[in-house]
């Protein structure tokens, strides 16, 4: 073999050695490491996208919606363009990192924010361009990955504001990564000196264009500031709302909390890392103590800010979609998303539909999103996490769970308490996006399990009329009103239990009513007063002589009862001993004559009374409309410092012990005893039918008729009944405690309470049933506050005259409840 | 041994047409045909590369069936010319700072209307014609005449790529040059030797290496985890990224995941073995890299076969320029070699590049057909 043969032999072994390394590599890349690699691919480009649940429709009886979902949109950012590309941003970010390194920062006094005016950032620009331009050098001792970042923040800001031009776009890669040249070099060179060699664009130039620059950066955000209004919810701050630029303040100091806690859980940065590395990593790792921690901490952010951020839900769409697709330049990192918004019945403000934490006024229309809390610990290494990990894909779905349901159920309120039939499970898609975050591709789907309609017995156009008659009642008192004052009306169908209307307007708090106050719902407990004395008077009417007043002593205005203070009557109603004494005390509502008979009834005669109606079940109470289903808690001893829901009670103390009745006479006019409007409705259809209906809230849910309680038969005494209702009808009639407000002329009949609830304040009632003659519905109104020498004839009477009237007139009502009659 | 000895039988006379190529001449079509289906592949997944499969076709067509002529070009005026082809391709890497373009920060081309040359592509070509002219009748193993001199030549165009920056490209000519000295006559220890001086110079020219050229190496060398996942290791990355995952089986034609959704860069041109990798897998880029790797093989068998010394050393040449360029490209894809950028040639989108390939093809034809017997130094060693 000639000696060049063997030469070219020996290049093709030594090519055939490298191919064989070559191959080995490739075997251990693809067939060993495969799954390392899979797993790495997936993680980057595949991502869950939810698909919301479209939520179960409020309606009522007649199929009119209280509430339900359309395609809306909302509003998120990816803080890490927006952070990357945003004039603003990138000083603020430049700013910080100077700081941390231990320079002086661009801008005199605190760190720079979002919130801070266009001068502080025009100075920090101004400061940025005379800085020294050795600064942004790898020689400075930061070393050369922080370097590589001031540099990215500096000149990306330049990019941004100044649009030098195309030779300086297209020298920005280099420039990015490679800085040492002419003007570096020079002793005392700024970045300006730098910048002006660079580009050719004169110093000064530099300097005019900082301000009309940062101003279009800052006017873009302030008109997307306008449009999304100053109560977006902060992030990783519970409560607490504020405009957009507190939001990006509150982002960017959540982020850097997030990545200082993921670092520390790590227990250091770099330096850990290279501890697990190589020798070779270990001996030759250049960047050592606090600059590496700091280093690996803006690549720990870097990670974390991955993901698009919730800014506003239910976003204004043309306005906001307008601008952030219309000036992305400008406003990088907003991202427009399908979503589905709540739109509720307008004009039903206080029916208690949702119940948002920082709703202190109308009604939230836009619920804005983010409530932090909990849902920020995130258990998982992000690190080390297997994103097939079933543990981490259902801690994930649930974290989004509980967030979407937070949002959108409130804490309290119809919507909160019909969450089980309402709420459905949002769907998922397995999607593939690119290297920019576009979806391309989609791998599964999980569709999304949409929520129940729910069809209450409600009549919106009741509901309706009940507001506006509560309303006008309070527009219309020319009395001081307490702070407290609030009222709710009642209205069922006697026969069948249904809640036909449960109107309630809360307290007033600075000027506002009060959506957080619970205390005023329909379904919670007051004060009866008198209300209770035609309950009463079925169980008197059974003791033999009682109905008859014998051995009663005469009403001289007042009676003492053993073992108690005396009790005082409204008027002096003379001999009590005659007949016809029960009607005419429950029309005259006579203290003195209910006073005796719960004397003689005793306690337990009083329990039973009210027991029959339904009311004085203790142990039970019921929080919600749904609760209702269940008989209703009646009125219960106290004392009670708190309601259920945590609803402010009066307690002995704040009474006095004027108030803590110590006798059953002083029970059987009504001190002590609490019940909500809603059961004393109920108790009042028995008395007019002889039958306790079992109250009814949803009709149907999805396709199912939920059937209601059955009524209960009381096993009343007809006659006995009769007398009652005479008195109820005597007390709307000539000389009855609710006839001036003439409501007796609309044919409705009731019983007026008066409960003393304060040495100042009372309670006004007004409950009874309507028509006189067939009773097809039962009511109950209550003021709750109003100050002495307001009666339950007064407001409470009229307000249901005037409802009961504005019935009449309505033709739609007159159709669908033709006992109405013909308005007058 | 007999198999890269042995003389083809077809060869009857010199000039005559059955002593053409053929085979490597298919074999380069074939190589190029692959690289026309992957390139197909990439095209979908950018609005830029569309179009790429079309033109690198005309390119390949019109460069491989029109070089063909070349290889009857009289053996004189070739080597007369020699000087003057490797003088006006220093001369075109000298203009490149003046009159070149700059893309991703580095001034590589020329512009001639939309379409832009290469320089340094043919500097490759012409660096082995110069480098066989030099040392066709140099037969002594000496420092200067074996290694120094061709050094030299070597050092001109190779600077002037490097400073482009193109350290790439700039590097795929070193094996060019060791291995036409060491076919020349040049010691194995003296290429040892040299190899490591290299080595040395590298570790003493780091500092004055561009920041990315630094910051590659140390994420290549695994000592920067920070630029390794966001900047300079980005390509890299990717690329593991893309090989790992296709498996011993691929995810077939088309369907590579990070080809199709964008995540490779550069993918038609210095990553397109990573494409290759991903969508054939293991058992499909193994093949590939023994069939390219064949290419170089069957050039060195020709080139034993060449009885004078200047056609052998332009066979060896264009051999090692395959070789190289695939070790390096596929070293790079794959992780063995810090991130450059540089083309596989004849499959790698870009009519440079496939100039500098078919040109590199011509050589090898023209030393078949026109070999000069009585400058045979395989029949005197």
């Amino acid at each position: 073999m000639s000696s060049a043969a063997q030469r070219l032999w020996v290049l093709a072994g030594v090519l055939v050695f490298l191919l064989l390394v070559l191959l080995g590599k490739l075997l251990y890349l693809q067939g060993f490491q495969r799954e390392v690699f899979v797993a790495r691919r997936e993680n980057r480009q595949l991502a869950w996208a939810s698909l919301p649940d479209r939520r179960g429709a409020i309606l009522d009886r007649w199929g009119s919606v209280l509430a339900q979902d359309e395609p809306g949109y909302e509003l998120r950012i990816d803080y890490r363009k927006f952070r990357r590309g945003h004039a603003l941003a990138l000083l603020l970010h430049l700013d910080h990192l100077l700081r941390r390194l231990g320079e002086a920062g661009l801008v005199s006094g605190g760190a720079l924010r979002y919130q801070d005016g266009d001068r502080r950032f025009a100075e920090a620009a101004g400061n940025l361009l005379d800085a020294p331009a050795s600064l942004f050098s790898n020689k400075r001792s930061w070393g050369r990955n922080i370097a590589e970042v001031l540099r990215f923040y500096a000149f990306g800001l330049v990019h941004e504001l100044f649009r030098p031009g195309e030779k300086f776009f297209q020298k920005r890669a280099l420039l990015l990564l490679d800085f040492k040249r002419k003007a570096l070099k020079k002793e005392g060179g700024t970045l300006l000196d730098y910048l002006s060699e660079e580009t050719g664009l004169d110093p000064g130039e530099f300097r005019s264009r900082i301000l009309p620059a940062l101003g279009t950066w800052s006017g873009e955000l302030d008109r997307l500031a306008r449009l999304l209004g100053s109560s977006l919810n902060l992030p990783g701050s519970p409560g607490r709302s504020g405009g957009l630029r507190r939001y990006l303040d509150a982002l960017d100091a959540y982020f850097g909390r997030r990545a200082r806690r993921a670092q520390q859980r790590k227990g250091g940065g770099a330096r850990s890392r290279a501890k697990g590395s190589s020798w070779f990593s270990r001996v030759f790792a250049r960047e050592k103590g606090a600059r590496a921690e700091l280093a690996a901490l803006i690549y720990k952010r870097f990670r974390i800010e991955d993901q698009a951020f919730l800014v506003a839900r239910e976003v204004p769409l043309d306005p906001v979609v307008a601008l952030v697709l219309g000036k992305q330049e400008q406003l990088p990192g907003f991202l427009i998303r399908e979503s589905l918004r709540r739109v509720r019945a307008a004009d039903l403000p206080w029916l208690g539909l949702v119940r948002e934490r920082s709703s202190t006024g109308e009604a939230p229309q836009v619920l804005l999103a983010y409530e932090g809390g909990k849902l920020d610990e995130d258990p998982f290494d992000r690190d080390k996490i297997n994103f097939s990990d079933p543990e981490w894909l259902e801690w994930k779905r649930l974290q989004r769970l509980r967030a979407l349901r937070r949002r959108r159920v409130g804490v309290d309120g119809l919507e909160r308490s019909l969450e089980p039939w309402l709420t459905g499970l949002p769907g998922k898609r397995r999607v593939v996006r690119d290297r920019f975050g576009k979806e391309r591709n989609q791998r599964g789907l999980l569709r999304e399990v949409p929520g129940q309609d729910v069809r209450l017995s409600l009549d919106l156009r009741l509901q309706g009329l009940a507001q506006e008659a509560l309303q006008g009642a309070l527009r219309g008192r020319k009395r001081t009103l307490p702070p407290s004052q609030r009222a709710a009306l009642a209205l069922l169908d006697a026969r069948s239990g249904e809640i036909l209307a449960m109107a309630w307007i809360p307290e007033k708090v600075g000027g506002r009513r009060d959506l957080k106050n619970t205390a005023a719902q329909i379904w919670h407990y007051a004060l009866l007063g008198s209300t209770v004395k035609p309950l009463l008077a079925y169980e008197a009417l059974l003791q033999e002589g009682l109905a008859r007043g014998e051995g009663l002593a005469p009403c001289t205005g007042s009676w003492k009862p053993a073992g108690d203070r005396r009790i005082h009557c409204d008027g002096v109603h003379g001999s009590l001993q005659y007949p016809g004494v029960l009607p005419f005390s429950i029309a005259h509502s006579c203290n003195v004559y209910f006073a005796q008979v719960g004397d003689r009834l005793g306690l337990a005669g009083v329990a039973r009374a009210l027991a029959r109606f339904g009311l004085w079940q203790l142990g039970t109470s019921y929080r919600s409309p749904p609760g209702l289903l269940v008989d209703p808690a009646g009125p219960v001893p106290r004392p009670r410092a708190r309601g259920p829901h945590g609803a402010p009670k009066p307690t002995a103390g704040s009474f006095g012990s004027l108030y803590i009745p110590r006798s059953a006479a002083r029970r059987a006019i009504g001190y002590g005893m609490e019940a909500p409007p809603l059961a004393v409705a109920r108790a009042y259809a028995g008395l007019a039918l002889g039958r306790l209906p079992g109250l009814r809230f949803l009709l149907r849910v999805g396709d199912r008729d939920l059937p209601g309680l059955p009524s209960k038969e009381l096993g009343l005494d007809p006659q006995l009944l009769v007398q009652i209702q005479k008195g109820l009808a005597g007390a709307v009639g000539p000389g009855g405690t609710a006839f001036r407000s003439g409501v007796g002329r609309l044919g409705a009949v009731g019983k007026t309470g008066t409960a003393e609830i304060s040495r100042r304040y009372n309670n006004a009632w007004f409950s009874g049933y309507f028509p006189a003659g067939e009773p097809r519905w039962a009511f109950s109104c209550v003021f709750f506050g109003v100050p002495h020498g307001v009666h339950g004839g007064d407001q409470p009477a009229s307000t249901l005259r005037i409802f009961l009237e504005a019935c009449r007139k309505d033709p739609v009502l007159r159709a669908r409840y033709p006992f109405l009659g013909e308005p007058k | 041994m007999s198999w890269l000895t042995e003389a083809p039988t077809s060869r009857s006379r010199l000039g005559s047409l059955a002593s053409f190529p053929f085979s490597l001449w298919l074999f380069a079509f074939l190589l190029s045909g692959i690289g026309l289906l992957f390139l197909h592949s990439t095209e979908p997944t950018k609005p830029e590369y569309l179009g790429q499969t079309y033109r690198q076709t005309q390119a390949i067509v019109l460069l491989g069936l029109g070089l063909i002529p070349f290889a009857w070009v009289r053996r004189r005026t070739l080597l007369g010319l020699s000087p003057w082809i490797y003088a006006l391709s220093c001369l075109s890497l000298l203009l490149l700072p003046f009159f070149g373009v700059t893309i991703n920060g580095a001034r590589r081309w020329f512009a001639l209307g939309a379409a832009t040359i290469q320089p340094a592509e043919f500097a490759k070509p012409a660096l082995i014609l110069a480098l066989a002219a030099l040392l066709r009748d140099r037969r002594e193993d000496s420092w200067w005449a074996g290694l120094l001199l061709p050094g030299l030549v070597l050092a001109l165009p190779f600077g002037m790529i490097a400073s482009q920056p193109d350290l790439g490209s700039a590097l795929s000519l070193i094996p060019v040059y060791l291995a036409i000295c060491f076919a020349a006559g040049a010691s194995g220890r003296k290429i040892l030797l040299l190899l490591l001086l290299g080595l040395l110079a590298v570790a003493a020219l780091y500092p004055f290496l561009h920041e990315y050229q630094k910051a590659r190496i140390l994420v290549w060398l695994g000592l920067d985890q920070l630029s390794g996942n966001l900047g300079a290791g980005y390509h890299l990355k990717q690329s593991l990224i893309a090989v790992g995952g296709g498996g011993l089986f691929g995810q077939g034609l088309g369907q590579g995941a990070q080809n199709v959704y964008d995540y490779l860069p550069y993918r038609s041109t210095d990553f397109l073995f990573a494409v290759i990798a991903e969508e054939t897998g293991f058992f499909g880029s193994s093949l590939f890299v023994l069939l390219y790797a064949g290419l170089s093989l069957l050039i060195f068998r020709r080139a034993a076969q060449i009885p004078d010394r200047f056609g052998r050393l332009l066979c060896v040449g264009a051999g090692a320029f395959f070789a190289s360029h695939l070790l390096i490209h596929t070293g790079v894809c794959t992780g063995l070699l810090p991130p450059t950028g540089l083309p596989l040639p004849l499959l790698s989108y870009g009519r440079s590049s496939v100039a500098g390939a078919w040109l590199c093809m011509a050589l090898v034809a023209h030393a078949c057909v026109r070999g000069e017997r009585s400058l045979a130094g395989g029949a005197r060693a």
